[in-house]
């Protein structure tokens, strides 16, 4: 293996609210808003599908953008990439490498989900993904959980305003392959109130 | 042929305590048997305690958008949370979504780290309640005695109040009790009379009581119908009732199961 330092990518400046409301069901979150307009390029009066624009088209990262959403498509840019690399290296049996390139890919998580203005839908795979980077306490991941990791990052990339049901559905294809995606300590929580009941 | 009757506690266990040595135990547990068998009256329970209590956090963390601040309200409807536990409670549950120690303290659209957990915590548990609701029938061979009183309806959050609706949680009290007329059947009342008798009639515990007094109802006015509130009410009996003679019951909660289950010649038993 080579010891070519890996390129951390930039981090993103995200645009600090002014208001209160931040992150309890936001405008992103309801099914349709922005997608609709992702939506009206498919036809005009016809029944044919225009081209589909691709979304760094539909989203141009300008340059000093601070939308979430440009944010966003950069560091999962960055994180497909680093998963890529992480899968041709697992592929070749070069565990280390791959690591290396995976861990570049969990340091982006804490970022990526302060971009969860984006919706519910982004946020509960990003959390997954984050709660399952810290369930492995620094062991690799496999090249299959590196493989569903990398897919569902690329679909989360091509839509990234995915309804909250439709993000379930990409955890539990994390769990499929054996990622906890779960915070380490949930269980503990229900135990106390189970306690309260308990003395009834 | 070995055959588990799976209770209320097992499914707790196997679907809401993700990563703890609980949930590998009823999960291994599970697997002993050739064939394992769950109750609706199971599910019937699951939302109406476990899943209610977790929505009930998850709508703590909606309301007080604050991991401190719901940790205080845990504290204040368990009185056994102790002061020195509530503190290092909010430390472990802030360090547990911690990817990197030296993470630096970037709130981004949080008003602090506080908020930003306490989100964290919200969107794991909305995930949790859903998607454990969806593993409930594949977790055993068989879902059985399904309940024409109760509707199963799946948990779901309200678009507006950001709140979890578990309605109906209850059976519905339209409709007759589907289990009634198997309990005030004549040939099962010398089991009832054997359950009753297993409960101490000493004992000061409010389910103890309750549970008494339905089979007594059982016993001597089986014309009676039975409540919702009075099925529920029967709730350990229920499954010592229903378990079928060839099964065994899966339980954590073993002291309560066996002598209701040791009483009428069944068994009972723990991961």
């Amino acid at each position: 293996m080579t010891d070519t330092p890996i390129e951390t990518p930039r981090k993103p400046s995200v645009r600090q609210l002014s208001g209160p409301e931040t992150v309890f069901r936001l405008p992103g979150t309801q099914p349709g808003s922005t997608l609709i307009a992702a939506r009206e390029s498919r036809s005009s009066g016809s029944l044919a599908l225009a081209p589909v624009i691709e979304i760094d088209k539909l989203y141009p990262a300008a340059q000093g953008s601070r939308s979430h959403l440009v944010t966003a498509l950069g560091l999962l840019a960055d994180g497909i990439d680093f998963l890529a690399q992480a899968r041709i290296a697992a592929q070749k049996g070069r565990l280390i490498e791959s690591d290396r390139y995976t861990q570049r890919f969990q340091a982006t998580l804490p970022s990526l989900f302060r971009c969860r203005k984006i919706g519910d839908g982004f946020a509960v795979v990003i959390n997954a993904l984050h709660f399952a980077s810290i369930n492995m306490h620094g062991k690799p991941l496999n090249l299959d959980q590196i493989t569903t990791s990398w897919r569902i990052l690329k679909e989360l990339r091509n839509g990234p305003f995915v309804e909250f049901e439709q993000g379930l559905e990409y955890v539990e294809q994390l769990e499929g392959c054996g990622l906890e995606v779960d915070p380490p300590i949930v269980s503990e929580l229900l135990e106390d109130l189970e306690h309260e009941q308990s003395l009834r | 042929m070995s055959k588990a009757y799976v209770e209320t506690t097992i499914l707790t266990d196997a679907l809401l305590k993700p990563g703890s040595p609980k949930q590998s135990r009823a999960q291994a547990a599970l697997a002993r048997y050739q064939e394992t068998l769950l109750p609706v009256y199971s599910i019937k329970e699951w939302k109406a305690g476990p899943i209610g209590h977790f929505a009930w956090l998850h709508d703590k963390f909606v309301q007080t958008r604050s991991l401190a601040d719901t940790v205080q309200a845990i504290s204040s409807v368990n009185p056994y949370f102790r002061p020195g536990r509530k503190s290092t409670a909010v430390e472990a549950l802030a360090a547990a979504t911690q990817l990197d120690a030296a993470e630096p303290d970037q709130p981004g659209d949080y008003s602090s780290r506080d908020a930003e957990n306490a989100d964290r915590y919200r969107l794991a548990l909305a995930k949790l309640i859903l998607l454990s609701w969806k593993k409930r029938r594949k977790l055993t061979h068989k879902t059985i005695q399904e309940l024409d009183c109760y509707t199963e309806a799946a948990p779901r959050i309200d678009r507006r109040s950001g709140f979890f609706d578990l309605s109906p949680r209850y059976c519905s009290r339209e409709v007759r009790c589907s289990l009634e007329k198997e309990l005030r059947a004549r040939q099962s009342r010398d089991i009832l009379i054997a359950l009753r008798d297993s409960i101490p009639e000493s004992s000061s515990r409010t389910e103890d009581r309750n549970r008494r007094s339905v089979l007594k109802q059982l016993i001597h006015q089986p014309q009676k119908h039975l409540t919702e509130e009075e099925c529920r009410w029967l709730g350990d009996a229920s499954f010592a009732f229903f378990c079928p003679r060839d099964a065994v019951i899966l339980t954590t909660n073993i002291r309560d199961h066996k002598p209701l289950a040791e009483a009428i010649g069944k068994q009972a038993e723990q991961p």
